[in-house]
């Protein structure tokens, strides 16, 4: 306290020993420059308690998931669908779930190739994403900010970009809509499923962990 | 909203961009750190905005710039700006009071006015607005008295903008002047942009009715009761009056007991 305000004592000081030379005009007096004072709103960052240890550093990127089928791969989705639920789950504030939900699917969904047998998991999870996303927008609670989501400490996590909260009156009948949106994701993973012998059980599982998330939503 | 026709001055973009430089690495830390739930360093300079000082808040600004306002001198000149908060914008009307004194040599305070300033939120959620009116050049006296008391309405509104997995907080402001263009004689327009780059820096571009302003603006950490700005006028100096102006801002919080 007492550095702060010799700090500031000498700052003010020195602007004032600075200005006080002979020669000003009150007359031609400089722009005024008062504070600018911000109001107490500015959009708080949602911040997440970091209760949860990640399990793993992830989940900016799932990686390395290629082409084929490994079963490497196929875990590396599953923990980053797991990593979605449990992030989401801790924001306190549950009508951000929704948009959180879409925000860490696209965040697995580009992380997967285009191109291979994974192809179809990245189109059911972006389909997902998208839709999560505009059933939150449509139902936008405009009393709420928007926010990105974010973890302190190590390993921190973060949604990519500010997530839309959902009007609270209308919560119970958004996650229905959104539990319909993952169940079909997980319709058309285990439809995919049996395309081929490879793809089958790590599909299905892909799949499970699709509809875990699930529970989040139900429990909301 | 002054009118210089003094040469042009040196050049004094250069400072800015470095300092907007040094703010990019400063921004690479937050987001490595994850710490933003410290609110950024939000301004906008060189326009008058929709804010007003929270109630109980007594400020004092000092400014001072490399050349006067209105003034083809290229010695430095100086101002001093008292005020306090009263009220809330948000749940009524904030007032902002102020006295200005307009010279800082030995006849310290024999020239000045008066200023008031009414704010009110008008929209909350994800774009709070506020809309305020402020009159200026009340009670002048001294050399300051043969100036009209000038009347100014502004709209300014809040929002946020995520970028590379961070958010900043970014505000707007419009606003009508009487007294804004040639040389603060005509009505004119104003707008302007400010952003929060870290919780130490901001950064503003106002258009004054006249010209460009560039604005930026300094927390210290462990000043809390500071602030520190650094506006360079008529930056692109159309003009022909570019200048810096320098301000340090002192606050007390609660003067009036909370």
């Amino acid at each position: 306290m007492k550095s702060d305000l010799s700090m500031g004592a000498f700052a003010l000081g020195l602007a004032v020993l600075t200005l006080m030379q002979p020669g000003f005009a009150g007359d031609e007096p400089v722009d005024t420059v008062q504070p600018v004072f911000i109001p107490p709103l500015v959009m708080p960052d949602l911040v997440v308690p970091n209760t949860v240890t990640p399990t793993t550093a992830l989940p900016a990127t799932v990686a390395p998931v290629g082409e084929v089928v490994t079963p490497e791969s196929t875990q590396a989705i599953i923990t980053a669908l797991g990593d979605a639920g449990q992030f989401c789950a801790r924001i306190a504030l549950r009508e951000y779930a929704v948009d959180c939900l879409s925000s860490r699917l696209a965040t697995v969904q580009d992380s997967l190739p285009s191109t291979g047998e994974y192809a179809d998991v990245k189109a059911a999870l972006a389909t997902a994403s998208v839709k999560l996303n505009q059933l939150a927008r449509q139902n936008a609670d405009r009393a709420l900010p928007r926010g990105i989501a974010r973890t302190s400490g190590p390993n921190p996590q973060a949604t990519r970009r500010a997530l839309t909260p959902v009007d609270s009156a209308k919560l119970d009948q958004v996650n229905l809509q959104a539990i319909a949106i993952l169940q079909e994701a997980e319709t058309i993973l285990l439809r995919s499923s049996q395309a081929s012998e490879a793809r089958r059980i790590p599909f299905q599982q892909i799949a499970a962990a699709v509809d875990s998330n699930k529970v989040l939503l139900r429990s909301l | 909203m002054n009118r210089q026709t003094a040469p042009a001055g040196r050049n004094i973009v250069a400072p800015f961009l470095v300092l907007l430089l040094c703010t990019g690495g400063a921004l690479a830390q937050d987001q490595a750190g994850y710490s933003p739930a410290t609110p950024k360093n939000l301004t906008l300079l060189g326009i008058p905005s929709a804010t007003a000082a929270p109630h109980g808040l007594v400020f004092a600004s000092l400014s001072g710039s490399t050349r006067r306002a209105g003034s083809s001198s290229g010695s430095v000149d100086g101002s001093l700006a008292l005020g306090f908060g009263l009220g809330s914008a948000e749940d009524g009307i904030g007032f902002q009071f102020i006295v200005q004194t307009t010279s800082l040599t030995n006849d310290f305070g024999d020239s000045g006015y008066l200023g008031v300033k009414a704010v009110r939120r008008i929209a909350s959620g994800r774009v709070p607005t506020y809309v305020g009116l402020s009159v200026d050049q009340i009670g002048s006296w001294g050399d300051a008295s043969g100036v009209d008391t000038r009347a100014t309405v502004m709209l300014t509104s809040f929002t946020q903008l995520a970028m590379a997995g961070d958010v900043y907080p970014v505000m707007f402001t419009i606003g009508a002047g009487s007294h804004v263009r040639n040389n603060d004689t005509d009505p004119g327009l104003f707008a302007g942009a400010g952003i929060g780059l870290t919780k130490n820096v901001g950064a503003s571009l106002a258009w004054n009715g006249e010209n460009f302003d560039l604005g930026t603006s300094f927390k210290i950490d462990g000043l809390d009761n500071f602030g520190f700005t650094a506006t360079a006028n008529d930056v692109f100096n159309d003009d022909a009056s570019r200048r810096v102006t320098f301000t340090v801002n002192w606050f007390l919080r609660d003067a009036f007991g909370g």
